[in-house]
């Protein structure tokens, strides 16, 4: 089998897991929405898959990127389209976006990233155990074979070690 | 005061203080500060998922497009130079890979290992909410599963073995060792022999002898060493019964080894107390069978079950 045709199922699939979770970040710092993030990168996969066959092994991590800051030109030029004909004709004032204080970007996204990374073996596991894996409390107690209580206190002082390396911002 | 800040995140992310006994007690600049980070690690642990669901459902859309793309162009590619042999049986043995249903999945539920032994008679026990996969027409050539979840793996020696996860391979010559890949946790643990584990995005691969493990877990990684322990504890588990009908008792290790009974002279109704292990099946039918004064014996793809005083072979 060809490892570097694309339009192969098995390839594809390869490349989707190599790159998914970069573009989705990529896409996330630019809509600021995680929703939009999703439909948007697996939009860029699937058109990536309809032109397979024009797209080198080599060049699908630049073609991917690409078409993905593309269609967030594409999307923000109408949605401003559609803002200014909104004004234009005195409809709702409200906006949808994010108050400015809200917004993530990725210098803080990277700081988070250390400050786990920083954190104590204890805490790391819980705090991933919990926050991403999404466990309750009694199934990391049960995991590590340590108490709910025990979870708590690694937890809270997880939680509040993340917060003292990020410091201001 | 920070150090007092921080304890006071940590309690109203783990909503042991509500927002308004928080706004009573830091200034609103601060209350606004940490509404951003519980932000922050909100998306930062959403783009931290594992893409499996995304891809299903990115798989769905191409199966989507692939029954309404137009075949010409790929077609055309093969037959228009010159319809050479070659060019008609890479287009037969394309389609017939297509098609071919030649995929063996095991999967196993809730609290449950299942054994299960691939054509070369290796030996895998997949751990309770794992997946694996094979291609059986490839395997002699090439002996590779695909593995989601945790197993503990007794390869036969012989060609190379690879365990091929979503966070990185473990490949084997003839060894016992287990290889867990569970969202970003990837795990390997050698129990005899060998392995070699490469972790996905990594150039260099690690040597693991017996008593040797890894582990990643996110972008960690730690060395594990153990002694005295010549397989992994979940292997030992069990089932217990108590009191309870033959048939039933007899499903249950058919689940477990994947394995069929010949129940035809055998009286099902009889009542079984006891344990079957998950991982040595030939001592599980010694403990439900001798009891009662049963036997066994393979015959090709079944087990057959009888009374070795009344059937003289």
């Amino acid at each position: 089998m060809n490892h570097k045709d694309i339009c192969k199922e098995k390839v594809f699939e390869k490349v989707y897991f190599e790159y998914a979770k970069d573009l989705k970040r990529f896409l996330y710092l630019k809509f600021q929405d995680l929703e939009t993030a999703e439909d948007v990168m697996q939009d860029t996969f699937l058109k990536l898959w309809k032109n397979c066959h024009k797209v080198s092994f080599e060049k699908v991590k630049s073609y991917l990127f690409t078409l993905a800051n593309n269609a967030f030109l594409d999307i923000k030029k109408h949605e401003k389209v559609v803002r200014k004909h909104r004004e234009n004709n005195n409809f709702s004032h409200s906006t949808s976006e994010s108050p400015e204080y809200l917004m993530i970007e990725e210098e803080f996204l990277k700081k988070i990233e250390k400050a786990i990374e920083n954190l104590t073996d204890k805490q790391r596991a819980v705090f991933i155990l919990g926050k991403i894996e999404k466990k309750k409390y009694k199934e990391i107690a049960a995991e590590l074979g340590i108490s709910i209580k025990a979870v708590e206190k690694r937890m809270v002082s997880a939680l509040a070690k993340i917060r003292e390396e990020i410091g201001h911002f | 005061m920070e150090q007092k800040y921080n304890l006071l995140f940590a309690q109203w992310m783990e909503g042991k203080i509500s927002d308004t006994e928080l706004k009573q007690q830091v200034p609103q600049e601060v209350f606004l500060s940490f509404q951003k980070l519980k932000k922050g690690l909100e998306v930062y642990s959403e783009l931290e998922q594992p893409v499996d669901k995304s891809w299903q459902e990115l798989e769905q859309k191409i199966t989507n497009v692939k029954s309404v793309k137009p075949k010409n162009s790929r077609i055309l590619r093969f037959i228009l130079p010159a319809v050479s042999m070659a060019a008609i049986l890479v287009l037969f043995f394309a389609i017939n890979n297509y098609f071919s249903t030649d995929l063996i999945t095991i999967q196993t539920a809730d609290n449950q290992n299942k054994t299960y032994f691939l054509p070369d008679q290796s030996k895998v026990v997949l751990r309770a909410h794992s997946t694996l996969k094979f291609h059986q027409k490839k395997w002699n050539k090439n002996k590779e599963v695909e593995l989601e979840g945790e197993a503990y793996f007794e390869v036969t020696k012989g060609k190379k073995f690879v365990v091929k996860t979503h966070n990185g391979w473990v490949e084997v010559l003839g060894t016992h060792f287990t290889v867990k890949s569970i969202r970003d946790i990837f795990q390997a643990k050698c129990y005899e022999g060998k392995i070699k584990v490469k972790f996905l995005r990594q150039k260099k691969s690690l040597v693991l002898a017996s008593g040797m493990g890894v582990e990643k877990i996110h972008q960690k990684i730690k060395e594990i060493r153990w002694k005295h322990q010549n397989q992994p504890q979940w292997l030992d588990q069990y089932i217990v019964f108590q009191h309870k009908p033959l048939q039933e008792v007899l499903k249950k290790i058919e689940e477990v080894y994947s394995v069929k009974f010949n129940t035809s002279e055998i009286n099902l109704n009889r009542k079984f107390s006891g344990k079957i292990l998950q991982n040595n099946l030939q001592k599980t039918l010694k403990i439900v069978l001798n009891p009662m004064d049963l036997d066994y014996q393979i015959k090709g793809d079944s087990i057959l079950l009888f009374h070795p005083k009344i059937n003289k072979k």
